[in-house]
């Protein structure tokens, strides 16, 4: 009789430590998975946003009133250089070109384009989804108050979820005077930042 | 006495069964499940290729697209794949893609029953308004597969 008690507990021990090694490969194959998904989904997401970049910077317009085209990088410049933020006609050909860019992904990926440089350029610029509940809305945002600015990057470089990139670019300032433009782009699952409605 | 040795031996092969069934049935679900995620890591890097090869001159060009597909089809050996242009404003389906102006690879016999991963990127090309270069935003879309 003890000899059978003894067996069954063997054997239930031997069941115990099968479990737990079990549970270890399960949970370890899975995290394996989780990560790496984790990690390719991002690595596919920052080409995507480095690629936005360069096709931003290398994209054509064609102007009202113009029938030649010239490059949007060259108007964006421009207008920077007269007046430290982007007028509203070069905003609008901004938007168009994103507007194309962004295809793939819109309702689904918000997104920010942050311009600085080294001396008094500041501005940021996108569309954002805000959700409460099950409804979210679309909200476009453009500031070029440099404390706002500043908080709203802070903001958006502190969240998980976002993918970025960049592209520095030469800009001439008046004659012989230059500087370095940076080009920040960054895009976000859409909702992924709350309270981007007061940007 | 007898009965109950065989009662005892019933009671210990049970329990040993149920372990060994429980550790190999883990064992091979982690192995299917590291093999599958290998496999579509190895798909998303295979992808990632691909789009290099048609993003890396910055502005895409038609005659440069044809050159490139060679390129991309020595990158893809091993996997099956379709590259194709569309525009972002009326995109053409996957499996439409043989009937885009620029396309490569295996666009019009994408197989139906294995794991296709696609993916669209911008990027600029290269055409003509009033004589001059325009460079239009378009999509690359890229389709991987295992096999080909």
């Amino acid at each position: 009789m003890a000899r059978g008690i003894a067996s069954l507990i063997d054997a239930v021990f031997l069941m115990l430590i099968s479990a737990t090694a079990a549970a270890i490969l399960v949970y370890s194959a899975a995290h394996y998975g989780s990560g790496l998904q984790r990690q390719t989904s991002r690595l596919v997401m920052e080409y995507y946003t480095r690629q936005a970049v360069r096709t931003l910077a290398a994209a054509s317009v064609v102007r009202p009133g113009c029938d030649q085209p010239d490059y949007l990088l060259a108007y964006m410049k421009e207008s920077l250089a007269k007046n430290h933020s982007l007028d509203s006609a070069t905003l609008r050909d901004v938007n168009s070109v994103i507007s194309k860019i962004m295809a793939p992904l819109t309702g689904y990926y918000d997104y920010a384009i942050y311009l600085s440089d080294d001396k008094s350029i500041h501005q940021i610029f996108g569309i954002c989804h805000n959700c409460s509940g099950k409804s979210c809305s679309a909200h476009f945002f453009n500031s070029a108050d440099e404390t706002n600015v500043s908080s709203i990057v802070n903001t958006i470089n502190s969240s998980f979820y976002v993918y970025s990139s960049y592209a520095p670019v030469r800009i001439r300032y008046s004659e012989g005077s230059y500087g370095l433009l940076v080009i920040h782009f960054y895009i976000w699952p859409a909702g992924a930042i709350s309270g981007c409605d007061k940007w | 006495m007898r009965g109950f040795v065989a009662l005892e031996d019933v009671s210990i092969v049970v329990p040993i069964a149920v372990a060994i069934i429980l550790f190999f049935a883990a064992l091979a679900w982690a192995i299917s499940t590291v093999q599958k995620t290998n496999g579509s890591t190895d798909l998303t890097l295979k992808l990632i290729d691909i789009a290099d090869v048609f993003t890396s001159p910055g502005v895409l060009t038609k005659s440069a697209f044809s050159q490139l597909c060679g390129s991309a089809m020595t990158i893809a050996s091993g996997y099956g794949f379709c590259a194709y242009i569309t525009s972002p404003t009326s995109p053409t389906p996957l499996r439409s893609a043989s009937g885009a102006a620029l396309h490569c690879g295996a666009c019009d016999s994408i197989p139906k029953h294995v794991t296709v991963l696609s993916r669209a990127f911008p990027i600029p090309l290269q055409t003509q308004y009033n004589g001059l270069p325009y460079n239009d935003v378009n999509l690359l879309v890229v389709a991987v597969w295992q096999g080909g």
